[in-house]
């Protein structure tokens, strides 16, 4: 039975650690951090027992979301992560010159912090759908009906933008 | 299903692209897995509180017998029972104690209780109701009492609070429960803000001992006794 639950670790953890570590580092993006973090929701998994079985991908994807936005509101590491996007690393984001990096870094925060001002349910709707989740993995992993999904996604770009222009301008 | 504007969506798109992690960045899945295999407890959580819980069970069975720990842990119990229901008992002394006013109670059938008939003997009178648990689990121990000091001077009362139709009639058409030891009757109006109370009178007919809400068996016996020492 030990042996069974290993394998099954094993395998879901091979088929989907990837991805989750992508959408935590979407969040946090720290990918140390979002190596450890996606650590943390495998962990869970494996003491959660009612998760196991099909329903494994959705329920990865929505603790990954969590673990992700609770990293995010709670801002116990903002400061490192300042300090650490600050330094060259944030190069690897596409930016090339001092300038560049300046932009990206500035454009990060405001989205982050424009994520952070809307509802949860919005927010991970936006991340998972930036992640290139189809409609129906995100009703799956959020528990909404596939029919609203397109809607709520909607509504959430709109009250994103909303808020983005609202805080910064239509920049 | 709406769709969203297309401009609102790639705007959002746009935006939160500067989110996506670089495409050359590869999670490393080796270390990952090694970590959380680190992490797994080697064994699962019910067979890591076996021992603790068998090595507690073992001692407490070991220790219940012993008198002392048998009586703190009596002492405990009654301690939270207590807190939790708000039980009192008010001791009056000797030279404070009033006369107790039996004018409301009468028997089952309506005549009013001749309590000069209990002159001369420690009464337990005791206020309960059908609707509660508690009365009747305390009625089996004031049963116990009046068969145990009958013989020194002891009565019970037993007086329903129920409205209309006591429960006490259906469980004693004749005033008396099966054994012959309590007295039931009833009274005319509402004694006392908590149910059960219970008032222990002495000799004279005077009120010696007030207990409201739990009271502990062990509590009403030290207090009966002590009564019944008196002369």
């Amino acid at each position: 039975m030990a042996e069974q639950a290993e394998s099954d670790l094993e395998t879901i953890f091979i088929a989907e650690y990837q991805r989750i570590a992508r959408v935590i580092a979407r969040v946090t993006r720290d990918p140390a951090r979002a190596e450890e973090l996606a650590v943390e929701v495998f962990l869970k998994w494996t003491r959660t027992p009612r998760a196991h079985g099909p329903q494994a991908p959705a329920w990865l994807y929505r603790a990954a979301v969590r673990v992700g936005l609770n990293e995010l509101r709670g801002g116990v590491r903002r400061s490192w992560y300042e300090r650490l996007f600050s330094q060259p690393q944030g190069s690897a984001y596409g930016a090339r010159t001092p300038e560049e990096l300046h932009s990206t870094t500035e454009e990060q925060l405001q989205v982050r912090t424009v994520l952070k001002a809307l509802s949860w349910r919005s927010s991970a709707l936006l991340l998972l759908r930036s992640e290139g989740l189809s409609y129906l993995e995100i009703a799956e992993t959020l528990k909404l009906n596939s029919a609203s999904v397109g809607t709520f996604v909607a509504r959430a770009q709109q009250e994103f933008r909303q808020e983005f222009v609202r805080r910064y301008g239509d920049a | 299903m709406a769709t969203p504007d297309f401009d609102t969506e790639r705007w959002v798109d746009n935006r939160l692209g500067v989110l996506a992690p670089p495409d050359a960045w590869i999670p490393d899945q080796a270390r990952a897995l090694a970590a959380l295999r680190n992490r797994r407890p080697r064994v699962s959580r019910v067979w890591r509180w076996t021992p603790v819980v068998t090595l507690t069970a073992v001692l407490v069975l070991l220790l219940a017998p012993v008198p002392a720990v048998k009586g703190f842990a009596h002492a405990c119990g009654e301690f939270v029972r207590r807190s939790l229901t708000g039980g009192s008992a008010t001791h009056s002394a000797d030279a404070r104690r009033a006369l107790f006013n039996g004018t409301a109670l009468t028997s089952l059938d309506g005549q009013a209780f001749n309590l000069s008939d209990y002159r001369g003997k420690v009464v337990l009178v005791t206020y309960w109701s059908s609707r509660c648990s508690r009365c009747l689990s305390e009625m089996l121990w004031f049963q116990e009492f009046e068969q145990r000091y009958r013989a020194i001077g002891f009565a019970v009362l037993a007086i329903s609070v129920d409205g209309s139709e006591p429960a006490a009639l259906a469980l004693a058409p004749d005033g008396r429960d099966v054994n012959g030891s309590l007295r039931f009757g009833r009274t005319r109006e509402t004694p006392a803000n908590s149910i059960p109370t219970t008032v222990l009178l002495d000799r004279s007919g005077r009120v010696a001992v007030r207990h409201t809400g739990y009271c502990s068996k062990r509590e009403f016996e030290t207090d009966i006794q002590a009564l019944l020492d008196e002369r």
